[in-house]
């Protein structure tokens, strides 16, 4: 078979797995890539072994096709992965006025626009630029985490003290949300010092060390959640008219691409940060524009991120897919990188055309089937997936970071506060005195 | 958009518990309504939920850090890793292949290490290493170490991130006590212990990255010690540096086929009360011979502690000095254009011209300054000189005092060119039959593009491109400065291939120049 | 200005400092950390802080088990009368009225100065993501009326909706025609934004780092601080508001330059970019060795004038033949409801 119907038979196979994939609730497609890279690392030296042709282009269909397709569970079934927390918010205004089909429709839209942007735009600028913001900024990841920290917690407007007369009463009434806000912050955070610094799972397979965590801050809250209140979801209408015009794509792909920019480029930042970022740096009163950024955003931050890896001269890995690709391969120059980006592109719009028929039948499902019974599946789905990974020390990990997870939700904080497992222990690591706290703390 | 709800949101679609049992308005997870005051109870589910939830943060927080805490970090050997053991935590214990090096950039260090089974290289941040400075935990060469480390996996360079300081355990490999006239390329990649005393200390010039340099001379002979700022910086008593006797342990290195000893401590130095005791050297024949000169040697020489003081290493260049200047103390570089020593029976100065582009200063110092020069001008070598300005018909000269003021800087002579010219070859000659070898080309430079420790350009000539590949640890820096897109440049270096294209790799030193 | 908008700015002037660039190439962020938190910081000692302790003349809280229209205007009514009685500033409180977990009852107040009237409309139900809930429009259909004491002039258009979480305060300032001044969050804007407070702000960590750490972090800190927090009364200028500029020295708002509107996308946008541009340049030029060399025009070029071309460009071509209505808020309402919506 010749390298290009090999390449186009991989996306084909890559996007359309991750599509249906990611239609399943909890189940992030990293988890699936890392099961497929110990896959073919077992196969490797033997006569099976997997070429790089296959999956590069497969990997590459399956970021693609999980970052535009995970928009139907975060928006119709509310279980959304920590990305896309800030799509939610919008998106289940769509889903409890009827119109989820809508919403995940305008997202698809606003990924679409950021494969076209990335493929189109910043594709052919990367090699000549990234390198220079490169040596440029090299020196200074260290601050640009601490400020976006800064800033997560500082915009957190205070959800209680809206009655009573002034004073100290009203404002600890105010604050208790903060406080919660910033008490999850500094867990998580210590979470994450325990899990970078000394990690209780299994070294052989530390590559997914942080893996029970991340479901325990984001996924299964969610889950608890829905089984024990069981919204009803009110039945959907499918629409015939987006409504979307390009002055609401163009200013969508603004906003989102210097969101998803940001957390695709820093490390540690992750795309609900960057989703938090476009959505206070482009101040649209637009619904519509916000949502649509929202998946321009997303598309960036995980289709952006891995592209990164195979920029001719820049050498950056950013996200858990590149990371994970980087120990099965090394890229070597622009036929990767043209590789990669056909590959995007063909992926896109695959997994655009499979936007519409997905949405319609998880609509279908939805109706069929309980709401609680959907949470109760997909909590099941990742427990195995987190037992079977890392064992009994997995999903104690995950209990413990489920306690966690559940403080924001009961105490009416934000979730994107959980984050501190990974932004507050690197920006201590990065600016030199993590081993200082480790060292308070015992673990080194 | 509305939202679709049946029954009135409030007070009907609330659990009982969360509307005043008093007054019936909503008051949430409060347990005193804010309306009317009264004790509202809450049903067990929602407060247990909570506590659960702080219970599962805190306890079992703490639980998992006990647990973390008290387990061991596994060892495990090199040839057992694993790509799903990347960002693992692991022990490991065996041999520094390499001194650690400081990096230039971020302050960091790296050394080779390798257990038997494999090696890799262990990335130590800047605040491990300045702690590991002071603690003298700096590995070296040879040195038995073990500690734990992340791993960082990938398909082409593992490396292992140093976890901690406080568990790094270093047991000195032993360094045999060298003549300088022993030490030969021979023993390149080994630590051994020298001592004798020290002629002179060459500061790096002003604006550059290149390294100290210490003339160390013993009865046998005379070496360079080469360090950086770092390592300059920790050298106990360094201001009686020059004209001391100390020992030091360094590492024997090549550069440009020529030998280097490296200092990668300036706590490897030690400053002796007195010259050496010969009992150091190591065979019997050489500790005969060493008993025997250290009795015919002479008393030391008192120091001087005037010289050899770290001064700002800030120096002038020769078009700059003025006869405006007259009456001031500078320090003028330039190279050495002739040297005129007074004629026999004569009272004249020596007589230097530098000079630099096209202007020329002359400098001039007496017999006896020249007779403590510790390397004498030469025409050809840049020199470094400090003195007082005069002006002699209407030109400015420099009245150098002390011989100790004249230093070499570079002893490469400008008007040899880096690159021969003349072995030019077209970029389209250079075919994969020429892997392996030396090639010279000439062209002009495209954009750069960085790499991990490096730099490409593309090269273009009227026959093709090819991609020169410059890496900071073999190219001087004054090499690369010169570089930039669209400069017309000769280089050479060996022909290697990458991602299946041809390049152009430069060779150690000055193998690259701009070309008018 | 937005709140992101006024954080990336402190940054921005942060970068200025070349002390900040060399704390941070050696593993200091405290500059620019000090720098985007004072950009921000006098909206967040307005918004999470002073708000808490400013003290009412009126506290406008309906029943949320019995929500009657007429008890808003009456009270509204009131705090009119008060203020012309007494010929003093009084300060209102519209209490927002919360039914369940996820539901506020909305209700709206506007003036009819034609005819001296409160008008007070009790509009749906919402959830918190402000949107209404089937079926509750027209539980209340009443609109009530309250006959005003004196005309109530609104300088600029404030929306007056109250719904979710924390209800707006309004002050009523008497003025010599007998009429009165209505501003909205008078808590706002009042001497948290000012650039005296900000220097005085910057003296004070100044001082503590003198004592702790000596001479030069201490004006550097100084510099730092107070350059950042004025930056955000600078730009707040620019819009309609206005801000306090020499509190303690003067006492009212110096009316902006009315440029734009605190929220309007364009500009916050802007100057996001712009100051990430700002911030490039001057790590840029902190950077020892670079093999890669750039003017400030070229970076201009590249990161700025030609992207905006291109997308000026494109929204030309792709919204040729439509009308394209972009919505127009106002300073004070944009952060208030902004800032409720960011969470």
């Amino acid at each position: 078979m010749s390298a290009f119907w090999m390449v186009l038979l991989s996306v084909t196979a890559g996007t359309v797995i991750s599509s249906v994939l990611a239609c399943l609730p909890g189940l992030h497609i990293y988890n699936v890539m890392g099961a497929l890279v110990l896959g073919i690392l077992a196969l490797e030296g033997t006569a099976h072994a997997v070429p790089a042709d296959v999956y590069l282009p497969a990997f590459t269909g399956m970021v693609v096709g999980w970052s535009m397709l995970n928009t139907i569970p975060a928006v119709l079934l509310g279980t959304p992965d920590e990305s896309a927390m800030f799509t939610v918010l919008p998106g289940q205004k769509y889903l409890m006025a009827g119109r989820g089909f809508e919403g995940t429709m305008i997202t698809a839209v606003g990924g679409l626009a950021g494969a076209f942007f990335l493929v189109c735009v910043m594709a052919p600028l990367a090699p000549r630029y990234l390198p220079v913001s490169q040596q440029v900024l090299k020196g200074h990841m260290h601050w640009v985490l601490w400020v976006i920290i800064t800033f997560m917690l500082m915009s957190e407007w205070p959800k209680g003290g809206n009655r009573g007369p002034a004073g100290w009463a009203k404002f600890y009434d105010a604050w208790k949300t903060l406080l919660a806000g910033l008490a999850t912050f500094v867990l998580a955070g210590l979470l994450g010092f325990i899990l970078l610094t000394r990690s209780p799972v299994n070294h052989e397979v530390a590559f997914q060390n942080i893996m029970p965590a991340f479901v325990g801050l984001f996924a299964i809250p969610w889950c608890l959640l829905n089984m024990i209140s069981a919204a009803g979801v009110p039945p959907q209408r499918i629409a015939k008219s987006l409504e979307i015009n390009g002055d609401v794509i163009l200013r969508s792909v603004w906003s989102g691409g210097l969101g998803g920019g940001i957390a695709a480029y820093f490390p540690v930042v992750t795309g609900g940060v960057g989703g938090m970022l476009a959505g206070h740096a482009t101040a649209q009163r637009d619904e519509r524009i916000f949502i649509m950024g929202q998946g321009v955003s997303k598309f960036i931050y995980y289709v952006g991120a891995f592209m990164l890896m195979f920029v001719p001269g820049l050498n950056l890995t950013r996200g858990g897919g590149a990371w994970m690709v980087k120990a099965l391969y090394t890229p070597m120059g622009v036929a990767d990188y043209y590789l990669v980006l056909g590959s995007i592109a063909i992926a896109a719009g695959l997994s655009y055309l499979m936007m519409e028929p997905l949405t319609k039948l998880t609509l279908k499902f939805i109706d069929r089937f309980n709401y609680r019974h959907v949470s109760t599946f997909a909590l099941g789905i990742i427990l195995i997936m987190v037992y079977a990974v890392t064992g009994w020390v997995g999903l104690f990990i995950a209990t413990v970071a489920t306690g966690i997870g559940l403080l924001p939700v009961l105490f009416g904080s934000r979730r994107l506060n959980c984050l501190g497992i990974l932004l507050l222990p690197i920006a201590c690591n990065m600016s030199g005195f993590g081993e200082t706290i480790t060292g308070w703390l015992g673990l080194t | 958009m509305t939202v679709n709800k049946e029954a009135l949101p409030g007070h009907e679609t609330q659990s009982s518990e969360m509307n005043c049992p008093s007054c019936g308005r909503f008051v949430g997870a409060v347990t005193k309504c804010p309306y009317c005051g009264a004790k509202v109870e809450k049903r067990m589910s929602l407060v247990a939920i909570r506590w659960a939830a702080v219970l599962l943060a805190t306890v079992g927080l703490f639980l998992l850090f006990l647990m973390a805490k008290h387990r061991d970090i596994p060892v495990v050997k090199l040839a057992d890793v694993k790509p799903t053991m990347n960002f693992a935590q692991i022990r490991v214990e065996g041999v520094a292949d390499s001194d650690a090096r400081t990096f230039r950039s971020g302050g960091g260090m790296g050394f080779n290490f390798s257990d038997g089974t494999g090696t890799i290289m262990v990335f130590i941040s800047q605040k491990q290493a300045q702690e590991m400075v002071a603690r003298n935990l700096v590995p070296k060469a040879g040195d038995q170490v073990s500690f734990a480390g992340g791993l960082n996996i990938s398909d082409d360079r593992s490396s292992m991130r140093l976890l901690s300081v406080d568990e790094f355990q270093v047991v000195r490999a032993p360094a045999a006590a060298l003549r300088l006239a022993d030490v030969t390329t021979d023993l390149k990649g080994s630590s051994i212990t020298v001592e004798g005393k020290v002629m002179d200390l060459f500061p790096p010039p002003a604006n550059s990255k290149r390294p100290y340099a210490l003339k160390l001379k013993d009865d046998s002979g005379e070496q360079t010690l080469n360090f950086w700022q770092a390592e300059y910086d920790q050298i106990a008593n360094k201001d009686v540096l020059v004209g001391a006797y100390v020992r030091a342990r360094v590492s024997v290195a090549a550069y440009q086929d020529k030998l280097q000893l490296k200092l990668a401590s300036g706590q490897d130095l030690e400053i002796l009360d007195g010259p050496p005791a010969a009992a150091a050297y190591a065979s019997p024949a050489q500790k005969a011979a060493a008993t025997y000169r250290q009795q015919a040697a002479p008393a030391p020489a008192p120091r001087d502690f005037s010289r050899g003081r770290s001064v700002a290493s800030t120096s002038l260049s020769v078009s700059a000095v003025t006869a405006a200047m007259k009456g001031q103390t500078v320090r003028v570089r330039g190279r050495v254009e002739s040297v005129k020593a007074p004629q026999e029976g004569t009272k004249q100065p020596f007589a230097v011209i530098l000079s630099d582009g096209g202007a020329k200063l002359r400098a001039t110092y007496w017999s006896n300054a020249d007779a403590v020069i510790a390397v004498k001008p030469t025409p050809g070598a840049l020199f470094e000189m400090e003195g007082v300005v005069d002006v002699y018909q209407d030109r400015p000269q420099l009245q150098v005092e002390s011989g100790y003021k004249v230093k070499l800087v570079d002893d490469t002579p400008a008007s040899t060119p880096a690159v021969d010219v003349s072995k030019a070859v077209r970029v389209s000659s250079i075919t994969a039959a020429a892997l392996g070898q030396t090639r010279t080309v000439q062209g002009t430079l495209g954009a750069p593009r960085a790499l991990r420790g490096g730099v490409t350009y593309a090269l273009t000539d009227d026959t093709g491109t090819i991609d020169l590949v410059l890496w900071e640890s073999i190219i001087p820096v004054e090499v690369l400065d010169a570089l930039e897109e669209g400069a017309k440049v000769a280089a050479t270096g060996e022909v290697k291939e990458y991602e299946g294209k041809l390049q152009l790799t430069a060779a150690s030193g000055h193998s690259a120049m701009v070309i008018p | 200005m937005k709140g992101f908008s006024h954080f990336m700015s402190g940054v921005a002037v942060a970068s200025f400092g070349p002390w900040a660039i060399d704390a941070a190439l050696n593993g200091n962020p405290l500059f620019f950390v000090l720098g985007g938190a004072c950009g921000i910081l006098p909206d967040t000692l307005d918004f999470k802080f002073y708000r808490f302790f400013y003290e009412h003349d009126v506290y406008v809280t309906p029943d949320p088990k019995n929500p009657d229209p007429q008890y808003v205007a009456d009270e509204y009514a009131r705090a009119v009368a008060l203020a012309v009685d007494e010929k003093r500033y009084v300060r209102v409180k519209l209490v927002s009225i919360r039914l369940g977990a996820d539901f506020w009852q909305q209700y709206s107040v506007k003036i009819d100065n034609e005819k001296l009237e409160v008008l007070v409309k009790f509009g749906p139900v919402v959830n918190t993501g402000q949107v209404p809930v089937e079926g509750t429009e027209n539980r209340y259909p009443t609109v009530a009326r309250a006959k005003l004491k004196a005309k109530v002039i609104q300088t600029y258009d404030a929306g007056m909706k109250v719904d979710i979480f924390d209800g707006p305060t309004i002050g009523l300032k008497p003025m010599e025609n007998g009429d009165l001044d209505l501003e909205f969050l008078p808590w706002h804007r009042e001497w948290s934004h000012s650039l005296t407070i900000g220097a005085m702000l910057g003296a004070l960590v100044g001082a503590g780092v003198w004592l702790a750490a000596g001479w030069t972090p201490a004006w550097q800190s100084f510099v730092t601080i107070a350059a950042c927090y004025g930056v955000h009364v600078v730009e707040d200028q620019l819009g309609h508001m206005g801000s306090n500029i020499f509190y303690p020295i003067t006492k009212l708002r110096t009316p902006g330059l009315h440029w734009m509107h605190s929220g309007d996308g364009l500009p916050n946008f802007l100057t996001v970019w712009i100051c990430c541009l700002l911030i490039f340049w001057n790590l840029y030029r902190g950077q020892p060795a670079m093999t890669y060399h750039f003017g400030f025009v070229h970076l201009m070029m590249v990161g700025l004038v030609i992207p905006g071309l291109v997308f000026g460009a494109l929204r030309w071509l792709l919204n040729r033949g439509q009308k394209v209505v972009v919505a127009k808020g106002d300073d004070a309402d944009d952060e208030w409801n902004d800032s409720k919506a960011a969470g």
